[in-house]
């Protein structure tokens, strides 16, 4: 087993391959290394710290059991790997919350929509209850594609060619959204200064 | 207030797809630029990390594999 100190030294290609020839400790390495901006990205998109830490969580038994597996690429990086599955996973969810059935009382309103009002997290309510002050609520407020390649630009530090391959887009319109974002975020701050 | 978008949001807010008003790419640029670097510091205050609860029973699947 390597020291930690010595485990720093180390890319991240030759820790994954420490991993698999079954030493457990580069694991906590790998963990200590990028768990900031892995985690910082969900929160931001999920805006929930308990389902972060859910689909975080999620995310790396993906990471232990495709590496486990041997399907790894290695020729890929380790980093924008994980926000792939983790990003995968962020969709994943949105998708089955829109899915949630509608139940409908005898005067049409939607129970489980009022239920999910009710139910709102502490971190919901306090954005709810803030003015348009801070700079989280303008990102949250950003159209999905603007605030995904702002998050994974500036917290995860990915570059344009890494988050256009994750969402599927081209350096072009990666750049675009990215562009667009700082323009929107510059307007609401304008409208905040005014206001 | 109008935002600026290029693809059909999700969200409930209403956007628009109101192109900026310069013209100039390069003016555009260096703008986004520098406006960037000076909300750079108020976005970092925004990270997180998980819990340490988490990272545990991550460590503890990995063993259990």
């Amino acid at each position: 087993m390597k020291t930690p100190i010595k485990l720093q030294l180390h890319s991240d290609q030759d820790l994954v391959k420490f991993y698999l020839s079954g030493d457990e400790s580069v694991l906590e390495e790998l963990l200590r290394r990028h768990k900031t901006k892995i985690y910082t990205s969900i929160y931001l998109l999920v805006k929930d710290q308990y389902l972060a830490e859910d689909i975080f969580q999620d995310a790396f038994i993906k990471v232990i059991n495709t590496l486990r597996s041997g399907r790894y690429n290695e020729e890929g990086k380790f980093l924008p790997w994980v926000l792939r599955i983790a990003h995968n996973l962020v969709i994943d969810y949105f998708r089955k919350e829109k899915r949630t059935p509608v139940i409908t009382s005898s005067d049409g309103t939607d129970v489980l929509g009022m239920l999910q009002i009710l139910e709102e997290s502490a971190e919901d309510r306090l954005l709810r209850e803030q003015t348009h002050a801070d700079l989280r609520t303008m990102i949250h407020l950003l159209p999905d594609e603007q605030k995904e390649v702002l998050i994974m630009r500036h917290y995860a530090d990915l570059s344009f060619k890494e988050i256009a391959d994750l969402t599927d887009v081209s350096i072009n319109t990666a750049l675009g959204r990215m562009r667009y974002a700082l323009s929107n975020l510059r307007k609401m701050m304008k409208v905040k200064e005014v206001s | 207030m109008l935002m600026i978008k290029t693809f059909t949001s999700t969200n409930s807010v209403n956007h628009c797809t109101e192109q900026p008003g310069l013209s100039d790419p390069d003016l555009l640029e260096s703008i986004d630029a520098t406006y960037y670097e000076s909300i750079k510091p108020e976005m970092d205050k925004l990270v997180r990390d998980p819990s340490d609860e988490t990272i545990a029973k991550i460590l503890s699947y990995s063993k259990t594999m």
